[in-house]
């Protein structure tokens, strides 16, 4: 993850203060610093983490607008009652839309929602723009 | 390669009896079935271990672009090529699969 999001290098915990300076020195001279023998793994391991995200993606793009934004709320941790009164409709509508957000999922509650939400970047990537009250 | 119309993405796939061997210094990818021999770099075993038949050449190109921080043509090139000698050496077949 760490050298998905852009970092340089990667040292292992047994690399010693030697070859963690020797690794400083090549990522300041432009290399990346991976191991020797972790290439695979870590390639292996950067592949099934997009395919993941593909998937939340593929996902997240069943939600409507409206569940996009109901999934937002949830990531802001409101209850059914807050989400019904923050998009001006009843708290049966709110609860409806809930569930249809966590059948889509395929997860059984707000705070997996939530955490699938966070765990995939999704609402980071794809921000919801707000359409309160239209049901 | 098509099928029904569809453009079809072929995988490669490690050839059944190659086996790594990491002696001091080298690597070896070596044929149980011929007794050949081929020395390796890092990033072409690396390459040779996601032949697994279910990734597609444009996933290793592009996780080797964020991971080594190379641009998507070099990327492109390196895999195109490595795998390019791994299929005339016999290392890998492509399967459409999938």
């Amino acid at each position: 993850v760490s050298l998905e999001a852009g970092a340089d290098g990667y040292a292992a915990e047994d690399v010693g203060l030697e070859g963690l300076a020797e690794a400083a020195r090549r990522v300041q001279a432009g290399e990346s610093v991976i191991p020797e023998g972790m290439l695979g793994m870590l390639l292996r391991s950067l592949i099934r983490r997009r395919r993941e995200d593909d998937a939340a993606l593929a996902r997240f793009n069943c939600l409507s607008r409206r569940e996009q934004e109901v999934l937002q709320l949830m990531v802001e941790g409101l209850d059914h009652q807050q989400i019904a009164a923050k998009l001006i409709v009843s708290p049966h509508t709110a609860r409806t839309h809930i569930q249809k957000v966590l059948e889509k999922l395929g997860v059984h509650s707000r705070i997996e929602a939530a955490r699938f939400a966070l765990d995939h970047d999704l609402l980071e990537r794809f921000p919801v723009t707000s359409v309160a009250g239209d049901g | 390669m098509t099928r029904w119309g569809l453009r079809v993405r072929p995988y490669p796939r490690q050839q059944p009896g190659v086996v790594v061997q990491r002696r001091p210094g080298t690597l070896v990818l070596a044929s149980s079935d011929s007794d050949r021999r081929w020395a390796v770099n890092e990033s072409a075993l690396a390459l040779w271990q996601l032949c697994d038949g279910e990734t597609s050449r444009e996933e290793m190109i592009d996780a080797i672009c964020v991971l080594c921080h190379v641009n998507e043509e070099r990327a492109r090139a390196d895999v195109a090529g490595t795998l390019r000698l791994f299929t005339s050496a016999g290392l890998i077949s492509w399967t459409h699969e999938h």
